[in-house]
């Protein structure tokens, strides 16, 4: 068997050409789906394209097309029996006049394939727009799959974690941060703690002195400082 | 106050033809808008004529209306849009175009004109919504072409689509 490149890429089947053939004897794809016009059409375009024909090639394809439009026919009941030659004429001038309308078909659809060849799509960007509100969902209908949704959330375990409850003397931390913010130069490293509660409770202090009007924040170069705020 | 609302009814209806990339029907667009059917016309001829200098037009069909580009604008859009366009196999341009000039078809006639199984093309046609069942429920649906064909090929109606000699209508 000749080993050929040419496949062939219909709707329904793309491959080589005798696969095509072969499963179609085997009767597993029905020959009415091919379109032999299609194949024929296609591979005339292939050989017009190559360099020089192959004239074996040629022939393998005349062999396998023949082949192929045998089936079809015999498909499709255009194989006249004998005594049947006025209907097989009647069939005929149908068929021609089929053939005819097609290949008028055929012509309009090159105007449609040339005005859709650069296919201009709208964008989907706006396709929520589309489905709200949703005709056959009513408010109703909402609450309840909103309310069937949260029933499926599993509940978060309640913390077992206890908290206690730290008393700060407002007026002794004051005394502390005040000797400290003496002994630093800024704020910042005055209430600055290894210890969060300790930190904590130096900005409170701090902003009770802001509070009574004792002390006064001001910006130095960018940074915070604390003064006491002249009477 | 009230020389306004004509104005409003206009936007409201050229809006929502803006927003949408599907057909809208006489009914959603009266809808939409709070008029009457026997308003909305004269709207759409308002419509029309203030989008065709922006390289607009409606195109329109029993399936409802739509926004397209117009013949001014369409090369220059196409350099850009059509870089990301699927194009039309051979056959699905053929189903397409029996469709359009026979409509309503069946699938069993365009098979008869074709002499070949047009499912394939029928079903990628149907997902790009170029057409439409027009009795969807129908045991043989009838197959009609969308407003999104008539953008396609960039004409207003189907009266729009050229004639075509020694074109007999197809078996319905």
């Amino acid at each position: 068997m000749q080993t050929v490149s040419y496949t062939v890429a219909l709707d329904n089947f793309e491959g080589p050409l005798d696969l095509l053939l072969h499963l179609i004897e085997r009767r597993e794809l029905p020959v009415t789906d091919v379109s032999i016009s299609q194949v024929t059409g296609d591979y005339i375009a292939y050989v017009s394209a190559l360099e020089k024909a192959d004239t074996r090639e040629l022939s393998w394809f005349l062999d396998l097309g023949t082949r192929l439009l045998s089936h079809k026919t015999k498909a499709l009941g255009m194989v006249a029996e004998d005594g049947e030659e006025d209907d097989a004429a009647d069939s005929l001038e149908g068929l021609t006049e089929q053939l005819r309308q097609l290949q008028i078909m055929r012509r309009a659809a090159r105007w449609v394939g040339a005005r859709s060849n650069r296919y201009i799509e709208r964008p989907e960007s706006h396709s929520f727009w589309r489905s709200l509100p949703p005709d056959n969902v009513s408010l109703q209908d909402l609450v309840r799959m909103h309310e069937a949704v949260r029933g499926r959330q599993q509940p978060k375990p309640v913390s077992k974690h206890t908290v206690k409850i730290t008393r700060i003397d407002i007026n002794h931390t004051i005394k502390g941060m005040i000797q400290r913010i003496s002994a630093r130069s800024g704020v910042l490293q005055a209430v600055r703690h290894s210890s969060k509660r300790q930190t904590v409770a130096h900005v409170l202090a701090l902003l009770e002195l802001v509070r009574r009007d004792v002390w006064e924040l001001i910006d130095i170069k960018g940074e915070a400082h604390v003064q006491p705020k002249a009477s | 106050m009230s020389s306004q609302k004509p104005a409003s009814n206009v936007a409201q209806v050229s809006a929502s033809l803006f927003v949408t990339s599907q057909p809208l029907t006489d009914a959603q667009l009266c809808e939409i808008a709070g008029i009457e059917q026997d308003q909305l016309r004269g709207i759409l001829t308002v419509i029309e004529k203030q989008i065709a200098p922006l390289g607009l037009m409606l195109v329109h069909d029993d399936g409802g209306y739509m926004l397209a580009v117009d013949d001014t604008v369409r090369p220059a859009i196409q350099k850009y849009f059509a870089r990301h366009a699927q194009p039309l196999s051979s056959a699905a341009l053929e189903v397409l175009t029996i469709i359009a000039y026979h409509q309503p078809v069946t699938k069993a006639s365009i098979d008869q004109a074709r002499g070949v199984s047009s499912e394939a093309s029928i079903k990628a046609l149907l997902s790009r919504s170029l057409i439409r069942a027009q009795d969807a429920k129908s045991v043989e649906p009838k197959y009609v072409t969308t407003p999104q064909f008539l953008a396609l090929v960039g004409i207003r109606d189907l009266k729009a689509l050229p004639k075509v000699k020694g074109l007999k209508r197809a078996d319905q």
